[in-house]
């Protein structure tokens, strides 16, 4: 397979956003990441996708906001996971050589409130056991259980995404938050309180993918390279009770993330900065263990001592991740790409981590039932 | 459709919400057994019922009961009603590993939910989750601490 570089992304921002449409959204993410990336729209020869609540044909009636060129437009869906698993399979058609360049792009409008992860009526939603944060509550509690750990570990985690969300002029949430504040934040789930939840979000996110022996004729002076991915759908483990679980369960995490890891040819010891999906703050306790970070059960410990802050030795969510840069689910992966880019490229400004030396990027993105995993080097 | 005994001045009928997921009882409150089944190449069990193996894919599973008791693996107290859920906060959904079958969630009832604890043993009982139009009190599997204090 060929070598692909991602050479620009940009962000439309996120928030809240009632009077703007998808296209509206879109096209201003499009805009700035060919815009980053010195590609113009029409040497764009393929478009791919992640959306999940727009209807259909979403994908194309934003992509054409740029011009009718006739490429084909790929529209994918992976819940929470969308572009990431859009961005993998552009990757994949570039690197195979079926196209030289492509776009990726994630949108989504959400409503407020809690998602419903379970089609209507079925047994758990009637019984209230279809609660998404209830599925990361209850691997909390059970953590807190077996291991030497707090809620105020957990609250940590929003403190520090929070943060790093005031240093991002894309987030929704760029306001600092003390761990009092989190912590006396409403009660959603045991230990979850309201400041732990990602909100919903409108937004969208875009990168321009090229061959690396295709680039040279494009204005962008620097790129990162995909080194590594891996994905899957939820491997069957004896005693696994059902939903929520490939979000949460560690194990699967592991299993993906050691393909992705001898893909790039790499070990968890080379990550310089990561993005992982923390839908929830215990999601970043759990992720970092499973993609092998920290040892298992270290996790909420190495939050407290601040190892996962921008200034620490593995940096985690440096854009204020999913709780403060905000989960506008279709977009979520695209943007976690673009974080990557910028520190890979020394451009993450007041975000910038290891000084501008950070040469391995690593992203988890997780949607119901999957995980993606993706490797960037410099 | 099992008629109450017209005793207790409950005349109310009772209704599974869902049917064949565990076995009616004459009463609410009462214990019930989940039936689910199990795969009879690797041994598996499942609830619900699946028709091909999720770890081993054959399609060969007998249809089983499984144990009334088990234990709280995890639980988390719920304090906002989730959409199209019926019962009202706070709840505690817990993770029960049957003593003899699966690990199941569902709703902890007849108790305290701030008091309960990881390795509490629990009971499996039919509880009213809600009335339907008819008049029938619907039912689901809960569990019930064994003791709390
Ligand atoms: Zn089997």
């Amino acid at each position: 397979m060929r070598e692909v570089v991602v050479l620009g992304a940009g962000l439309h921002r996120f928030g809240r956003f009632p009077d703007l449409s998808l296209q509206d959204l879109g096209r201003e993410a499009i805009k700035n990441a060919l815009a980053d990336s010195g590609v113009p729209f029409k040497d764009i020869e393929v478009a791919y996708v992640g959306r999940v609540l727009a209807g259909m044909g979403a994908g194309l009636s934003v992509v054409s906001e740029m011009g009718q060129t006739g490429i084909p437009v790929i529209n994918i869906e992976m819940a929470c996971g969308s572009s990431t698993s859009a961005f993998r399979e552009a990757y994949l058609s570039v690197a195979n050589g079926v196209y030289d360049t492509a776009l990726v792009v994630g949108f989504e409008k959400m409503q407020r409130g809690m998602l419903q992860i379970s089609e209507q009526a079925s047994y758990q939603t009637v019984m209230g056991l279809a609660v998404m944060p209830a599925a990361y509550a209850l691997q909390a509690q059970r953590y807190m259980a077996d291991h030497e750990a707090t809620p105020e570990m957990f609250a940590q985690v929003s403190v520090k995404s929070h943060r790093n969300g005031a240093l991002n002029p894309y987030a929704q949430y760029q306001k600092e938050v003390t761990i009092e504040e989190v912590l006396a934040s409403r009660m959603i789930a045991d230990p979850i309180t309201l400041l732990q939840c990602s909100p919903t979000t409108d937004g969208a996110a875009a990168v321009v993918i090229c061959a690396k022996e295709k680039a040279a004729k494009y204005s962008a002076a620097r790129s990162m390279t995909v080194a590594g991915w891996a994905t899957g759908s939820g491997k069957f483990e004896s005693h696994d009770d059902g939903e929520g679980d490939a979000e949460t369960n560690t194990g699967e995490v592991t299993r993906l993330a050691n393909q992705a890891y001898a893909r790039a040819g790499i070990g968890p010891e080379d990550v310089d900065v990561t993005q992982v999906h923390d839908a929830f703050s215990p999601g970043e306790v759990f992720t970092i263990e499973g993609l092998g970070l920290v040892k298992a059960g270290a996790g909420a410990r190495a939050v407290w001592d601040g190892r996962t802050e921008i200034t620490g030795d593995i940096p985690v969510n440096t854009d204020g991740g999913l709780l403060s840069r905000g989960h506008p689910i279709g977009a979520t992966g695209a943007a976690m790409v673009t974080e990557i880019f910028r520190q890979l490229t020394g451009e993450a400004g007041p975000r910038q981590v290891k000084g501008g030396d950070a040469k391995v990027g690593l992203i988890h993105n997780a949607g119901i039932g999957g995980v993606n995993i993706l490797v960037f080097k410099r | 459709m099992t008629n109450i005994p017209a005793a207790a001045g409950s005349a109310a009928k009772l209704k599974p919400l869902r049917p064949g997921m565990f076995n009616l009882p004459a009463q609410a409150d009462m214990p019930v057994r989940l039936l689910g089944n199990r795969c009879r190449a690797c041994g598996e069990p499942f609830f619900p019922k699946r028709h091909y193996c999720a770890a081993c894919t054959s399609g060969d599973l007998e249809d089983t009961g499984f144990s009334e008791t088990g234990k709280i693996d995890t639980f988390t107290v719920v304090r906002q009603q989730p959409p199209g859920g019926a019962i009202a906060p706070p709840y505690a959904i817990v993770r029960v590993k049957l003593d003899d079958g699966p690990t199941v969630q569902t709703i902890a009832t007849n108790c305290d939910p701030e008091k309960l604890k990881i390795g509490d043993r629990v009971q499996l009982i039919a509880h009213r989750v809600m009335d339907d139009e008819a008049g029938a009190t619907v039912v689901s599997f809960m569990a019930q601490p064994v003791k709390q204090g």
